[in-house]
């Protein structure tokens, strides 16, 4: 007791003059200059404020917590002093800063309590919070289907993972575009699907609800989950667009949009002028599922065996050939024996014609055709990667880039039609009929394979393996046949399927709908054999081997030296001497133009495969 | 005749290069003539506009009398601080009144996006003479979303009011049923189009016209997009008027029906 009585004296002034600074602070600091919940009770002795504050889930605030600025209860009483708007946003920050880009609140001027009803008796919901949402929502947005069926029913009858009207509108945060999907369709389509993605793409809800798995991967393998995913949801169908927004039922229910004799009003909504088989495409193809989708799991197997078979062979016979003449030029640099020295003015130096010029100009627009089909094509196959963003925007879009695409593939038609309309010539000369077919198509001159090409094969890996010396090739190798083959069949299967594929609508009335996922899946995967293959292996084999790195400008100036022929082509060049036909074949040296066009496109063309090839392997990487 | 073919030559050769220049100088011209869109915008110039941010600093450095030209109703419930409601009337009676400083720069907003309320008072404010007229981009709702703060003097509290959809309304228009629709938007647009027999109360009029409203059926409020309604219908509400209103409003109303004609058609 004196110990306290001495601390008061020496310390007391400094208490004063703490508890001045106190009372200064309560009474004139807005939010501290308040007057007690006792006293506001006293008038303010309703029900709400009197019973059912104190239990409430704000009852351990004071009246002043949230009524601020009244600082006498007398001046208050008199009228004099009001209270400010109430702030919730002061305590309940982020829900306010959601909450102030909220359609309710920016065109309705929704406060908190018109939702969360009476602010003063409110309680901490108790039970399933996804029912209060929905019970909530409803009491405005009383539309009979939000809660008939559905998510919503689901979650009214006790199913947590089911959605509530806030997982797909937002809680706090539901914006303009939720309300008014044709206003803000790009807005809205991204938005909902990627809401529905959510859970849809959640293995364990997916297996604990008994959903279909892999609902959003294969709809991301179909058009309209490429396009979608290439940043063009206005163009395709979303979710929502096929399952409807509220009344999402079963397929075998008669009121689900999906309900086989719904279907056609379905698809109606978008594509027009089909025929009613048209349906029978699957917006979720799995083409590892046999059981549902048999078609297109053996067109999978198909094309998996063919790819895989081909870049086996070709990547294999590749390797082994650059590694054959890789060091056969080292050695024979350490002879000395190269660089070999040409003596000027000898026979051996003149040119001589291996391509024709339309044949030169042909390919010239197949390289231009191939390239603008391979960089519209590719963005759509590989949406997800930064690159195709990028091609698509470079094109102008995604409807600007098909249309470049068809426009290529019309002209790979019409080069494709011309080159099946000279061979027949050849196999039928005028006058000639079918005399000596057998021979010209057998003959060293045409392009269809024989028995010797299959020696060749044999010589050639032999030759890889210094068993043996490298064949004697007649004018066309087993290779070049292969590419030219290779244009005939992927025209076909590209070429078929992207037919059916240029206008779905007008395809169903030649074949089912399901036979265009089929197509989807063959022009996808015969687009990566073709560009894989150009850029791999018919470039390793015409310009990058050893001997021709980096260009072989023959193609483009259609002749090469006596010399040359001699070594690659000896029988060609052999027959060609026994016939007599040389002074026929001389051409002059080609000009510095074409030299010039020929590094330039040639290069040009070879540096962009190689730089495809590398976004290829990205996109084929990428996660 | 060699001379005639030499002069023909010369003259093909003096045709392709004028013809050459002309095709330069007309590709210069294409490039640089100004796009169609940029050519409509200068001829169809609408009204001055101030986005939120601007007329935030017009306030704060103290130079402007703004006002709000929807419903009184909606003003009252929520407004940028310190702009004016004024009551229904002539604009040209109104403004000198509200706004006595013809020289200090008069801002307009309305809900939303168009801004149809503010033509009146833009036709008025000119030979009065005020000088600088602006009419606020996007609206209170663009000032709210940019984060600017408002006051409610007398906010109308709203109260659950469900939403008929275009296909449910259509039924009971069919059925008969005893209904008096609400209209609220300008006689303008009521003119143009309207549902049945609907009763147009424009919601700048509807804190005087109330007591129009017959008591006998219930209510269906109508506005533009459905954006309007809710606030209509919990003001009748508080005036004792059970409503309800159209989901979407006139807009949903007129998808609706179109869709349902080319389904129709279709068929």
């Amino acid at each position: 007791m004196e110990r306290l009585y001495c601390w008061l004296r020496r310390h007391g002034a400094l208490l004063v003059a703490a508890g001045a600074c106190l009372a200064w602070i309560l009474t004139t600091v807005p939010g501290y200059a308040s007057v007690s919940s006792s006293t506001c009770l006293g008038c303010h002795s309703g029900e709400p404020f009197k019973s059912r504050y104190a239990g409430s889930a704000h009852g351990a605030n004071s009246c002043t917590s949230c009524h601020r600025g009244i600082a006498d209860a007398g001046r208050h009483m008199r009228g004099e002093e009001r209270p400010e708007p109430v702030a919730c946003g002061d305590c309940h920050g982020e829900v306010a800063r959601a909450y102030g880009k909220n359609v309710h609140f920016l065109r309705e001027n929704f406060q908190c309590a018109d939702c969360h009803g009476e602010i003063h008796g409110l309680r901490k919901t108790e039970g399933s919070v996804k029912k209060a949402i929905v019970e909530d929502c409803t009491r405005c947005h009383s539309r009979d289907e939000y809660v008939a069926a559905g998510h919503a029913e689901a979650v009214l009858k006790g199913n947590e993972d089911a959605a509530s009207c806030a997982d797909c509108h937002g809680l706090h945060d539901t914006r303009a575009f939720h309300t008014a999907g044709g206003a803000y369709p790009k807005e809205a389509r991204t938005h909902y699907t990627e809401r529905c993605e959510k859970c849809h793409s959640d293995a364990d809800l997916v297996k604990r609800n008994k959903l279909r798995p892999n609902i959003v991967a294969s709809y991301e393998q179909t058009y309209h989950g490429k396009v979608r995913d290439a940043g063009y949801p206005t163009q395709v169908a979303g979710c929502a667009d096929c399952h409807k927004g509220h009344d999402i039922l079963p397929k075998t229910d008669p009121g689900s949009s999906l309900y086989p004799a719904n279907l056609v009003k379905n698809c109606g909504a978008c594509h027009q002028g089909f025929h009613p088989r048209f349906v029978s495409y699957s917006a979720h193809p799995d083409y590892h599922d046999r059981e549902n989708y048999p078609a297109l799991y053996w067109a999978f197997i198909f094309m998996e065996i063919l790819l895989g078979g081909v870049f086996l062979f070709f990547w294999t016979h590749t390797f082994l050939w650059w590694r054959k003449v890789y060091w056969e030029k080292h050695r024979r640099e350490k002879e000395g024996l190269l660089p070999e020295q040409y003596f000027p003015g000898t026979e051996g130096h003149v040119q001589v014609q291996r391509f024709r010029p339309w044949e030169r100009l042909m390919h010239v627009i197949l390289i231009i055709s191939f390239f603008t089909l391979i960089l519209t094509g590719f963005p759509i196959k590989y949406p997800s990667v930064a690159w195709s963003k990028f091609l698509l925007e470079l094109w102008g879009g995604n409807e600007v880039a098909g249309f470049f695409h068809r426009l290529a593939a019309f002209v790979l038609i019409v080069l494709v039609t011309i080159v099946a309309i000279k061979g027949l010539i050849y196999f039928f000369p005028k006058g000639q009929g079918m005399k000596g077919l057998v021979g010209r198509i057998f003959g060293p001159e045409s392009l269809v394979p024989n028995f010797k090409d299959i020696r060749d094969i044999r010589d050639m890996f032999l030759w890889f393996f210094d068993r043996g010396p490298m064949p004697k090739f007649e004018r066309w190798t087993y290779w070049e046949k292969f590419d030219f083959w290779a244009v005939f069949w992927g025209m076909f299967a590209i070429g078929v399927s992207g037919l059916l594929l240029w206008k779905t609508e007008w395809s169903s009335w030649i074949v089912p709908g399901w036979v265009l996922n089929v197509a989807t899946l063959v022009h996808s995967e015969e687009a990566l054999l073709a560009a894989l293959f150009i850029f791999t292996v018919h470039f390793f084999n015409t310009h990058f081997i050893p001997t021709k790195f980096p260009l072989d400008r023959l193609i483009f100036s259609g002749t090469y030296t006596l010399d040359e022929m001699r070594e690659q082509r000896p029988l060609e060049y052999e027959r060609v001497m026994a016939e007599e036909r040389l002074e026929g074949l001389k051409r002059e040296h080609p000009g510095i133009a074409v030299k010039l066009f020929a590094a330039v496109f040639g290069l040009g063309s070879l540096l962009l495969g190689l730089l495809l090839t590398v976004l290829i392997i990205w996109a084929m990487l990428a996660p | 005749m060699n001379n005639r073919i030499r002069r023909s030559g010369r003259l093909a050769v003096q045709v392709s290069r004028s013809l050459k220049t002309g095709g330069l100088v007309l590709m210069a011209f294409l490039l640089f003539l100004p796009g169609p869109a940029r050519a409509a915008g200068a001829a169809g110039a609408g009204p001055a506009t101030v986005n939120p941010a601007d007329l935030d600093r017009l306030l704060k450095e103290g130079g402007a009398t703004v006002l709000n030209v929807i419903s009184r109703i909606e003003c009252l419930d929520s407004r940028i601080p310190g702009s004016i409601c004024p009551s229904a009337g002539d604009p040209a009676v109104l403004l000198p009144r509200l706004a006595p400083d013809r020289n200090r720069p008069l801002v307009l907003y309305c809900g939303i996006r168009e801004c149809p309320q503010a033509d009146p008072y833009l036709a008025a404010a000119r030979p009065l003479g005020y000088t600088k007229v602006l009419v606020l981009k996007g609206g209170l709702a663009a000032w709210k979303e940019a984060g600017f703060s408002v006051e409610s003097p007398g906010r109308i509290p709203r109260t659950p009011r469900p939403a008929v959809r275009p296909a449910v309304l259509k039924g009971w228009l069919e059925q008969k049923r005893p209904l008096t629709v609400l209209d609220i938007r300008m006689p303008g647009a009521y003119k143009q189009g309207r549902i049945g027999e609907a009763v147009n109360i424009p919601l700048e009029e509807l804190h005087e016209r109330y007591p129009e409203i017959p008591l006998d059926k219930p209510i269906l409020v109508v506005d533009d997009r459905g954006e309007r309604s809710f606030l209509a219908a919990s003001y009748l509400r508080r005036k004792g008027l059970d409503a309800v209103r159209l989901f979407g409003g006139m807009r949903q109303w007129q998808v609706f029906l179109e869709k349902e004609s080319k389904s129709r058609g279709k068929r």
